[in-house]
């Protein structure tokens, strides 16, 4: 009876001893190990940004491991926590060199782009040169017909009205004024040294605003034009002969953009 | 009603039950499915190594598998089932190591490309 009685008590005094071994169990290093592991790689940024899921599967296995009622579930809790902490930083390491993949991957294709951008610039300021020096190849050739067409223009001597026929030069220039808004003309009345000087100077005016008024009246706008007299007193060659006289007799025509 | 011994029967039979159901919980399954995830876990590692850097992490998780299965044929589930779970941690720590690995030498191939590119464009 008395046996029995102690029998029973046994019984729960052992389960009891039991539990409480289970909550005072003590922690072991490679527990201390894997929470400082933890801690370390939960200050990390690369790892806080790129491996939070793999570090809250490793902080779980932590505290499983704290909870654990025998040592042995404590050790292995333990070790595949330290394991867990180690795979997240490799997975913010291979994350990280993604990443970095990535951005170099996108300085290359800057850099490709602004090489061929450049490339496409410099073609496109060669083509504007050579398109410019052909225009102002064609201009000067335009320029060249229009000063070759007034040097045959002649004006009846003492007056300034123009020989008949001798129109052709200021059809080209109202021509040439008209496709080419841009440019504008000094056009400068000269005589030969007939007359008296007073006479020659109003007659080389008179000469120079002749063609200007021409001009006009096809819809050269007069702001692009000056005309000025200058008599005789810039004769391009001698006097003395009559071809000289008639040279002398002339209108000429400075270009400028 | 109730005699002395069948009372003590009684009481004695409810702390049995008791013990008995203690002993129970503890005891486990065979960790089959947590065998079969380890073994899953070693062979995607095993595929992922392709620069062979986590030699080291699947030689211990392959270890860890074989004894786990040694385990449970005889009987101890409890440590099967510890040994399954660390063969998991090692083969994901394998298939993380791995990749780190391809992944910055990609990197490491890009940085070359591009250091390339810019020598040739200079």
């Amino acid at each position: 009876m008395k046996k029995l009685t102690v029998k029973t008590l046994l019984i729960p005094a052992t389960l009891v001893t039991l539990a409480s071994g289970c909550a005072e169990l003590q922690k072991p290093q490679s527990l201390i190990d894997a929470a400082k592991a933890y801690s370390k790689a939960a200050s990390s940024a690369s790892v806080l940004k790129y491996a939070t899921p793999e570090l809250n599967t490793a902080n779980k296995t932590l505290m499983s491991a704290t909870a654990s009622e025998n040592k042995e579930d404590m050790a292995s809790l333990a070790y595949i926590a330290n394991t867990q902490v180690e795979t997240a930083v490799f997975k913010a390491k291979a994350q990280q060199a993604h990443q970095n993949t990535k951005d170099l991957m996108a300085q290359k294709e800057q850099l490709i782009l602004s090489t061929v951008d450049a490339k496409k610039a410099s073609a496109q300021q060669q083509l504007a040169t050579m398109q410019q020096r052909v225009v102002s190849m064609e201009e000067s050739k335009a320029e060249q017909e229009i000063l070759l067409a007034f040097g045959k223009i002649e004006f009846i001597t003492g007056t300034a009205d123009l020989v008949p026929g001798a129109v052709s030069g200021i059809e080209l220039l109202a021509e040439y004024m008209t496709t080419h808004p841009t440019k504008t003309i000094a056009l400068s009345g000269h005589t030969d040294s007939s007359g008296s000087a007073e006479r020659n100077m109003e007659l080389s005016q008179q000469r120079a605003d002749f063609i200007r008024d021409v001009l006009v009246s096809k819809g050269v706008s007069a702001k692009r034009i000056s005309a000025i007299g200058y008599g005789q007193s810039q004769p391009a060659v001698s006097n003395a002969t009559r071809a000289g006289r008639q040279q002398n007799r002339r209108i000429e025509i400075k270009f400028a953009d | 009603m109730f005699t002395k011994k069948s009372t003590a029967t009684l009481i004695k039979v409810s702390a049995l039950s008791v013990a008995v159901s203690v002993l129970s919980a503890c005891g486990i399954a065979a960790p089959k499915t947590e065998i079969a995830y380890a073994e899953a876990a070693l062979q995607s590692a095993r595929n992922a190594d392709l620069e062979g850097s986590a030699g080291v992490q699947l030689k211990r998780s392959a270890s860890k598998l074989q004894k786990a299965k040694e385990e449970m044929k005889d009987g101890d589930n409890a440590e099967a089932l510890r040994l399954a779970n660390e063969a998991t941690a090692d083969a994901n720590l394998a298939q993380a190591k791995a990749q780190a690995g391809i992944a910055r030498s990609s990197e490491s191939d890009m940085q070359k490309s591009l250091e390339m590119l810019k020598t040739q464009l200079k």
